[in-house]
């Protein structure tokens, strides 16, 4: 490795100033303003303290549950409130912490590292963050009145619907489905960002290793988070408006809940291991001064396990009385998952046999996680085995083994990512004596906490239990790792202080401090608010490594788009397979509007609780109105350049539109994304008719027939046929040949829904009766909510395209409402085919 | 692990080997043999697991119980070749050394049957039925409990499955599908009677008292007809006996907080102390 | 029209963990609804129908695999030795890069498929339907 050697040897001569055109354009706005600010190197740095926060109040949690058990027949808590405390423990843990925290890193480490100015979607990424903030603090405050959710962070029905008749839950299903909604607006975010704006030269295969698991990751929060959401609006719809999904005296089935909880729970442990696993294979090569091993192993690796972990859902649910072979599927690609695991750890050791070790405070915490995981993974295989598990299951070996697999697996690696990213954010090191006594607190406390409850709950101690007998041989044991916890805490306390510590006293970091080759590195530290100063070109996984001076050569200005003389904030848009340059993406300036819509949202989330549906109400209309106030600004078409020159001979528009444009990508994202909420809406409706004796249930009156859904079918048709010509004729530049089809969408999609809606509401088809009146229901509405939506969009088209603002565009209004408006109307043609023919079918 | 440390602490001897070989036979080639065969170890063991199953192939018929899961206890019953059912609560009786064959039900929330020494888990799910079978060898009284977080008390829900002789089974069975023992002393006569005043028959049934009268026929709360011969009180809460089932009449909130049963303090202390003994009489 | 596996294109890697995914929830699917509605007990062959549903599915999933792995195998042949270019700045010479790392990747993922494929298929011949 010498070109590694040569970087070592590289004394760059302080760079030139960045032009005052480019710094004025991504100038942080001063003072209070600064919560206008949307730049994600702003707002991944709020949204990484705020999922420390969470840390730290779920860890408090932790902690009461620890001084609890540590006693047999401990009074510090009643019944009522351990419930809550370790309801909410598992809940700010899995929702609260792990995953935005990850996404939080990834938002924030992302620009850097493709070498972008920033992400694609500032303002969404920032709406998502406060929404975030303002949700999760919502959910959370709500043990501060000890009317926390109390039903376990699974919420299993019917302990959580009939059975609970507070607030409680609503905290969690409002609250926590709202959060799911904002981390959807990340996945947007980082998926398009990944597949759009990279540095030049970064072609698929030469993408940074952790933004291909960030890629595998997003795709997995995008296909396993909106099932749980639908899953949500169910829970809550049955406990608000009494239609009885989950109920099984009236036709429901509580199973189902479990279905759709754990088709994300279960990924979900792997959406918060895979970036960690990033972080782990980033930080990894750098101590071993050497580049990864087996890099496309560790893609098939990541893909994989992306793929396999969502044939494991059931393996929550063995003990459920489902049939024995659907468990072995489930058993076999729970066997299956661990080969990619066990790939990628063998790239990992790989690597370690390959270079020389450094021992530096993130290795530590590599190293840690290594250990702890391996442990981790061994005693996965294990639940796995059916009989196995039919005895651990609910015990504190699931419990050992859980923390096991996500603090080995995520805590120790996101502590790794602190020390060594650190001085990116201050420009100064954290302490390597301090990082030193974390770890070792850490990784002690830990495993003293966590070992021993392998033994608890092989012992037989069930979870979720307030207190136990001093003489089932359980006290001792729970001593032990409630002294454990503390020392864990401790340890998490000395990082906290390392960093506040650090930010006056720290040692002032050198460029590149350890020596790493990807392309973060190559700015100045601590890393500016415009990012990186010219948008390189790349010719590796280690740019580096590869060429030493890349650093001096970027901060000269030597690449793309080293200037902004108009003063906008841009960034190079590039192919997504090939990263070659095509576009000048223009990303919009700070704004009151998503931190406003944030507010609004939460409003409306936070009184729905409450079931105060007028003010939700007119929270929503609020939200809307600001989001359509931020969509009318953006689109923005300089005027008087059509292509202009970003460095190195290179030419290129400003505008594009089509199926190459961000916008476009975004929404065939989102497409997808509630596409898999939809799979969950016709799952719902398919296994509830497997354990229903007849279809539709006897003493069901009502509904759609043939002959009523087909007229509506045919409306909504037409409306979609419509809505798919008005971008070909906005792009003949034939605005009102637009406007007019947009409208006809319009009138007829309206008409279609407001005939299905009310022939349904007509024929006395009660949706509380039955679980299948209730499915029926949800999905005529479902889809129906959806062209209402779509409505509003083609009215927004509409009335911009009318106006025609000044340097202002609606193209990508157009081709993305167009396409929402299909996809909208192919749902409701699913929907109604099913629910009309199904019944007769079988 | 050790191939870790030995990548960690001696770079110098690792260096001669190609990674990838590493990765093909240590990532792939060995995990794929070891989980094959655990797959296949598995199913195996699992499909033996099922002891109804397989005592029906041996053509041993199992003995039938019902249990039905109820916050926060447990609903006994006996199904008899007659068709009718004997009722109890907590304890689940078998005969040793033969398979029973649990049908698992539950009156609200999902709950778990689970008796760590027989069997794994098996869930009580509602609208459904669930069946798992287990065996006790030799005669004796195990522990189980609720294994699935079933809201407040979901601590206190446990109860014993206890292994008679096979003799002495039938025997039981007998003693407990007798009604009640009529009142033998003035005492216990006021036991009784406070029973009917106090309300208790409407949750709780007691077989043979007051025939008809819609205060005796409770089916909230568990069949006391029995209750002095069983070993523990409130789904393995206390240990039974007079003392702790006056505190439990006088104090059930106390000892199991929002448990369905409300305390009834406002009893004097004669007729509370005569009701439990009638109650503990009821063997 | 894309060409989701054509040559160029990276979904071709997603590919065979997309269909093992298909395959998954259909053999799924079809034993959970035989197991709740009593159906497919009855013998074809010595064997309950449902389970030749199943092992037909395996089977038709295997060869698809096999398909997609061969079709990887002859993608990556010819550029096998082309991971050298991986730092080239020759637009041609990355392309080869490129074509090799998109082979292997789908290869691999077939591979693993496949085993992942035996692994679920074979539950049929060792545990009960229900």
């Amino acid at each position: 490795m010498t070109h590694i050697d040569e970087a070592r040897a590289v004394h760059p001569p302080p760079p030139p100033p960045a032009p005052p055109g480019l710094t004025a354009a991504w100038k942080a706005p001063e003072g209070l303003g600064r919560l206008k600010e949307v730049n994600n190197t702003f707002i991944g740095a709020l949204y990484i303290g705020t999922g420390m926060m969470f840390l730290v109040l779920g860890g408090v949690l932790a902690l009461m549950i620890r001084y609890q058990l540590a006693f047999p027949g401990n009074t510090f808590l009643t019944e009522e409130q351990y419930n809550q405390v370790f309801t909410m423990h598992g809940t700010t843990m899995m929702f609260l912490f792990a995953v935005p925290i990850m996404e939080a890193t990834s938002v924030w480490l992302l620009p850097l590292q493709l070498g972008a100015r920033d992400l694609p979607f500032p303002r969404i990424s920032a709406y998502g963050f406060w929404c975030y903030l303002f949700g999760g603090s919502m959910a959370y405050a709500s043990i501060f009145w000890w009317l926390a959710p109390d039903s376990g962070w699974f919420l299993y029905v019917p302990l959580s619907s009939q059975y609970s008749e507070g607030v409680n839950n609503d905290f969690w299903l409002l609250g926590i489905g709202f959060i799911e909604i904002s981390a959807i607006a990340q996945v947007v975010e980082v998926l398009v960002g990944i597949l759009k704006t990279r540095a030049v030269g970064m072609s698929i295969d030469r993408l940074p290793i952790y933004a291909w698991y960030i890629l595998v990751t997003a795709l997995m929060i995008g296909f396993g988070f909106p099932p749980l959401i639908l899953g949500d609006v169910l829970l809550e719809v049955e406990r608000a408006f009494d239609w009885p999904f989950f109920d099984a005296t009236r036709g429901g089935d509580p199973l189902l809940w479990q279905h759709l909880f754990w088709f994300f729970g279960h990924p979900e442990v792997y959406i918060i291991f895979l970036p960690a696993a990033g972080l782990v294979s980033t930080i990894l090569p750098t101590f071993m001064q050497t580049p990864l091993v087996g890099y496309t192993w560790v893609v098939l690796a990541a893909i994989a396990t992306g793929f396999l972990s969502f044939g494991l859902w059931v393996h929550h649910m063995f003990t459920t009385g489902i049939p024995y072979l659907s468990l072995s599927f489930f058993s076999a690609a729970s066997m299956a998952v661990t080969i990619p695991t066990g790939i990628q750890v063998f790239c990992w050791m790989a690597t370690i046999w390959s270079g020389r070790p450094v021992w530096k405070t993130p290795l530590y915490f590599v190293m840690g996680f290594l250990f702890i995981f391996i442990l981790g993974g061994l005693t996965g295989v294990m639940v796995a085995a059916v009989p196995f598990d039919w005895q651990v299951h609910d015990t504190y070996f699931v419990v050992a083994h859980l923390h096991y697999v996500l603090i080995g697996g995520m805590v120790f690696p996101l502590f790794a990512a602190f020390y060594y990213w650190t001085p990116l954010f201050s420009g100064r090191m954290l302490s390597e004596r301090l990082g030193k006594l974390a770890f070792w607190l850490m990784f002690i406390g830990f495993n003293v906490t966590f070992f021993p409850m392998h033994i608890t709950g092989l012992l037989g101690m069930p979870r979720r239990v307030t207190s136990y007998p001093a003489d089932f041989g359980w006290d001792t044991l729970n001593l032990i790792s409630s002294l454990g916890s503390a020392v864990l805490a401790l340890g998490i306390l000395v990082f906290i202080v390392d960093f506040a510590t650090h930010l006056r006293w720290g040692k002032k970091a050198e460029r590149n401090p350890w020596n790493a080759g990807t392309l973060e590195w190559a700015t100045a530290l601590p890393s500016p608010d415009t990012g990186v100063r010219s948008v390189p070109i790349v010719t590796g996984h280690y740019p580096i490594w590869d060429n030493p001076h890349l650093p001096e050569q970027i901060q000269r200005g030597d690449f793309f788009l080293p200037d902004s003389p108009q003063g906008r904030r841009e960034t190079l848009r590039t192919g997504s397979v090939d990263a070659r340059p095509e576009q000048i993406l223009i990303l919009p300036k700070p704004s009151w509007l998503p931190l406003l819509a944030g507010v609004t949202t939460t409003v409306t989330f936070g009184v729905s609780i409450f079931y105060m549906w007028t003010l939700a109400g007119l929270a929503a209309a609020a939200t809307l109105v600001l989001i359509l106030a931020w969509a009318w600004n953006s689109e923005i078409v300089p005027e008087g350049e059509t292509e202009v020159h970003v460095g190195r001979g290179v030419y290129l528009p400003y505008y594009t539109r089509g199926t190459q444009s961000h916008a476009w990508w975004a929404m065939v994202v989102l497409v997808a994304v509630d596409a898999a909420a939809y799979g969950g809406l016709l799952f719902g409706y398919l296994y509830t008719w497997t354990v229903s004796a007849a279809w539709p249930p006897e003493g069901v009156s009502g509904g759609l027939d043939a002959g009523t859904a087909g007229v509506g079918a045919v409306l909504l048709a037409l409306s979609a046929g419509a809505a798919t010509l008005a971008p070909f004729a906005d792009r003949a530049d034939r605005r009102f040949a637009m406007i007019g089809l947009f409208g006809v969408a319009t009138l007829l999609g309206a008409g279609g829904i407001w005939y299905l809606l009310a022939l349904l509401l007509e024929s006395g088809f009660d949706p509380t009766v039955h679980a299948y009146t209730a499915l029926v229901w949800m999905m005529v509405i479902w889809p129906a909510g959806h062209i209402a939506l779509g409505m509003i969009m083609t009215l927004f088209c509409m009335s911009k395209a009318a106006a025609q603002p000044k340097g202002l565009a609606w193209a990508h209004a157009v081709d993305t409402t167009a396409l929402w408006w299909g996809w909208s109307v192919l749902q409701t043609l699913v929907s109604l085919s099913i629910v009309v023919f199904y019944p007769q079918l079988v | 692990m050790a191939m870790f440390a030995f990548g960690l602490f001696m770079p110098e001897r690792t260096k001669g080997i190609p990674p990838i070989k590493l990765i093909v036979f240590g990532g792939v080639a060995f995990p794929v043999v070891v989980l094959t065969a655990l797959s296949v170890y598995t199913a195996a063991v699992g499909g033996k697991v099922d002891l109804g199953r397989n005592a029906r192939a041996e053509g041993r018929e199992p003995v039938r119980v019902n249990v039905d899961g109820v916050m926060w206890w447990w609903e006994v019953e006996y199904p008899q070749a007659d068709g009718s059912t004997v009722k109890s609560a907590n304890e689940i009786h078998v005969p040793a050394g033969r398979p029973v064959e649990i049908h698992l039900t539950t009156r609200d929330v999902i709950h778990s049957f689970w008796v760590p020494t027989l069997h794994g888990k098996m869930d009580l799910i509602p609208g459904r039925t669930n069946r798992i079978t287990i065996q006790m060898d030799e005669p004796g009284v195990v522990r189980g409990q609720c294994a699935e977080f079933c809201g407040l008390q979901h601590t206190l829900m446990s109860f014993w499955v206890v292994a008679h002789p096979p003799d002495e089974f039938d025997a039981w069975i007998e003693a407990q599908r007798r009604p009640a023992a009529e009142p033998a002393t003035p005492e216990l006569v006021r036991g009784r009677d406070a029973f009917l005043a106090s309300g208790c028959g409407s949750c709780h049934q007691i077989r043979g008292i007051a025939e008809g009268s819609a205060n005796a026929g409770g089916e909230i709360g568990p069949d006391l007809t029995h209750i002095g011969s069983r070993l523990s009180l409130g789904a393995a809460t206390l240990p039974n006996g007079i003392g702790p089932l006056s505190g439990w009449i006088a104090g059930s909130q106390q000892i199991k907080p929002g448990n369905r049963m409300p305390s009834y303090h406002h009893l004097d202390g004669e007729t509370l102390t005569a009701l439990a003994a009638y109650l503990e009489s009821l063997k | 029209m894309v060409n989701p596996i054509g040559r160029d294109n990276p979904f071709f890697i997603v590919t065979p963990p997309l269909l093992w995914g298909v395959y998954f929830g259909v053999v799924y699917t079809v034993n959970g609804i035989a197991c709740a509605k009593g159906i497919g007990g009855s013998l074809v062959g010595g064997m309950p129908m449902v389970n030749v549903v199943l092992i037909g599915s395996t089977a038709v999933t295997l060869i698809l695999l096999a398909g997609l792995a061969l079709m990887a195998w002859v993608r990556f042949r010819p550029v096998k030795d082309a991971g050298g270019h991986l730092h080239s700045d020759d637009p041609g010479l990355s392309a080869q890069a490129r074509r090799r790392f998109v082979a292997l990747a789908g290869l691999l993922q077939a591979l693993l498929a496949i085993v992942a494929t035996i692994y679920i298929g074979m539950q049929v011949f060792l545990s009960p339907n229900c």
